[in-house]
């Protein structure tokens, strides 16, 4: 088993919205990043994963095997983060325990409470009395106290100060060493994948834009900055997507080496995820 | 089955802070029944009342449940949707069960306190069955409306429901009076009396089952 | 290992990682079958991809700098010590072959070269 997690030909119609074929690998030992607008379809996605929603096709396997044949064991292998389902949050943290040790097979009691004592949760207090940060710990702590191999999280470092943001990220690096772990996360904050993710996948308007690793996103892809007269001598191939300035032009180019050999222009910037992203959807072709 | 003691766990605890009212609940109506001369019609009320109190303190948990958008979280762990129906329904049972019980262990304490005899369990005991039949009933109708509009929309209906039945019987009874039908009640009223708990048990059966079809059917579609 | 990378440098990551590690072994700071952090381990130390990493090591074992030993890790390769000096002395060569041709240009000496020469090596 390659994959621990394949996505295949999904499709879902609502009124308003469709995720088109949507295709996408998650091997095992990796983390991908899934990143795109709000209502691109991202927790769409995620919600078709974990069957909380029909697929009118495709397929979803976990683990090598298809989702519906052997949902409850698969379920038993994966710490989720919603961003906005969890608990009653009447519930202390105590009590989740006292649930969650019937419902997972592997729930590690010790484990919780070490990650509770660790991110400074008390554990007889209500969790409507928690700020969004501390539930957030906590919602990844109950995800990860009963050893699962694969991680789906939806926004899980919002509403997190960059301080518990890296060590978020530092438990999430712990978790990968593992090379039968993987994590797929969804984000807006695309700074934190730039660090941790392997691959990126971008979705625009229910359809999957691209699936990259980071490096080919980081260090193949640039950032053309030229005047308008430049801009006319490129053919329209040997760009994705461009935007018009008061100062000039941007150009997003999907590869910085060949650019440099076909065309003589110097400023050639390393984008940001966010810069790649705003271009995609803001950009003209 | 482990998965089903968790949900009902889970249920438990989050109605923490409504037990407090369930108590006063009870208090209240244990005050209202000392007060009281007649004693049989006390011990009726108080069994019908506990019922009710404890069958709506189950109820709740699907309120509490909407609020923190629980039921998405809950289908991402290990447990499928007929476990999920089938906890719900057993803690609702169980609940209405035990608030019969309970009103009728009041009862025959209140009785005895205050008339010094021992009373009569039997009626007690065909008054906790008709308590749970018709609380049964209520929730048996509520429950899958909620399921299918939700626990806000689905009080509403049961609100219109009862209306609507309310109309129907009262309609019955004018129709009678109208026509001049007397419909003879008395025999069928001998027959059942000698069966009654039998019939009333298996009513009770039988609801709670239909509900628990119908609901099931209805949350394994449903799409969060 | 101390490896610093820049990430606002236009040069790719792998590339800077392949090229500090390289030096390490031609200084012999890594000595001849030490071994390398795995490729997780690094990629959590430098927060980066394992992609990026492999890459890294990917590059450094085709170059024959690094090699693997299936269970055990990634180890510095002794083999080809004879090829790094040689790639070395190419890059020497290389050097001052430019020296050399300005040097002619501008109507330096031989001797004056080999005193900078000296100099240079003194300032070690």
């Amino acid at each position: 088993m390659e994959n621990i997690l394949e996505i295949k030909g999904v499709q879902k119609k609502y009124n308003n919205f469709e995720l088109k074929n949507c295709n996408i690998k998650l091997p095992k030992g990796m983390i991908l990043g899934l990143i795109g607008e709000n209502g691109a379809g991202k927790t769409t996605t995620i919600k078709a994963i974990l069957n909380l929603i029909s697929i009118d096709q495709g397929e979803v396997c976990l683990f090598g095997h298809s989702l519906q044949e052997n949902e409850k064991n698969c379920k038993e292998e994966i710490g989720v983060v919603l961003d906005d389902h969890f608990l009653s949050p009447y519930l202390t943290p105590t009590d989740i325990h006292k649930t969650m040790e019937h419902i997972y097979k592997n729930w590690d009691q010790t484990l919780y409470f070490q990650y509770l004592e660790k991110f400074q949760l008390p554990k007889t207090q209500p969790i409507k009395e928690y700020s969004s940060g501390m539930k957030m710990k906590l919602k990844i702590a109950v995800a990860l106290s009963h050893h699962p191999k694969l991680l789906i999280l939806d926004e899980p470092t919002s509403g997190l100060d960059p301080i518990a943001r890296n060590e978020i990220l530092d438990i999430f690096q712990d978790f990968i060493q593992n090379e039968e772990h993987a994590i797929f996360v969804s984000s807006h904050i695309t700074s934190d994948l730039e660090h941790i993710a392997d691959y990126i996948t971008f979705i625009h308007q229910g359809e999957i834009v691209f699936t990259k690793t980071r490096d080919d996103l980081l260090d193949k892809y640039g950032i053309v900055k030229c005047l308008e007269k430049d801009f006319k001598k490129i053919v329209k191939q040997d760009y994705i997507k461009y935007r018009k300035n008061r100062y000039g032009y941007e150009i997003l180019i999907a590869d910085k080496k060949q650019f440099k050999k076909k065309y003589d222009i110097q400023v050639i910037d390393k984008p940001t995820i966010e810069e790649i992203m705003v271009l995609y959807v803001k950009g003209e072709k | 089955m482990n998965t089903i003691k968790g949900l009902i766990i889970k249920d438990l605890l989050q109605l923490k802070s409504y037990r407090k009212t369930l108590l006063v609940y009870i208090l209240i109506f244990i005050l209202i029944s000392i007060t009281q001369d007649s004693v049989v019609g006390v011990g009726s009320m108080l069994i019908l009342m506990l019922t009710f109190g404890f069958g709506m303190f189950s109820m709740a948990s699907f309120n509490y449940d909407e609020q923190a958008s629980c039921d998405a979280y809950l289908l991402t762990l290990p447990v499928t949707r007929k476990e999920i129906v089938k906890a719900k329904y057993l803690f609702v049972i169980f609940s209405t069960l035990i608030g019969a019980i309970v009103g009728m262990l009041i009862s025959f304490i209140a009785m005895f306190v205050m008339s010094k005899q021992i009373p009569n369990l039997y009626s007690f005991f065909e008054m906790a069955l008709g308590s749970i039949l018709g609380i049964g009933i209520m929730e048996s109708i509520q429950i899958p409306c909620i399921y299918k509009l939700g626990a806000e929309k689905g009080r509403i209906q049961i609100f219109v429901i009862g209306a609507f039945f309310l109309l129907l019987c009262s309609g019955f009874l004018f129709l009678q009076e109208k026509l001049n039908v007397h419909f003879s009640w008395q025999p069928i009223i001998t027959f059942l009396h000698q069966a009654l708990p039998v019939i009333l048990i298996i009513a009770i059966c039988l609801v709670y089952f239909i509900s628990y079809k119908i609901a099931s059917k209805i949350y394994l579609k449903k799409e969060f | 290992m101390d490896i610093i990378i820049s990430n606002s440098s236009n040069i790719p990551i792998y590339e800077q990682i392949k090229e500090q590690i390289k030096n390490k072994i031609i200084t012999n700071e890594l000595k001849y079958q030490e071994q390398l952090p795995s490729i997780r381990k690094l990629a959590k130390d430098l927060r980066i991809s394992v992609i990026t990493t492999k890459n890294a090591y990917d590059e450094l074992e085709r170059e024959g700098y690094v090699e693997t030993i299936p269970g055990k890790g990634i180890y510095v390769s002794g083999k080809n010590r004879e090829l790094i000096r040689e790639e070395q002395l190419q890059k020497i060569e290389g050097l001052l072959d430019t020296a050399v041709s300005i040097a002619k240009i501008s109507q330096v000496t031989k001797k004056e070269l080999q005193n900078i020469l000296n100099i240079l090596y003194e300032e070690e």
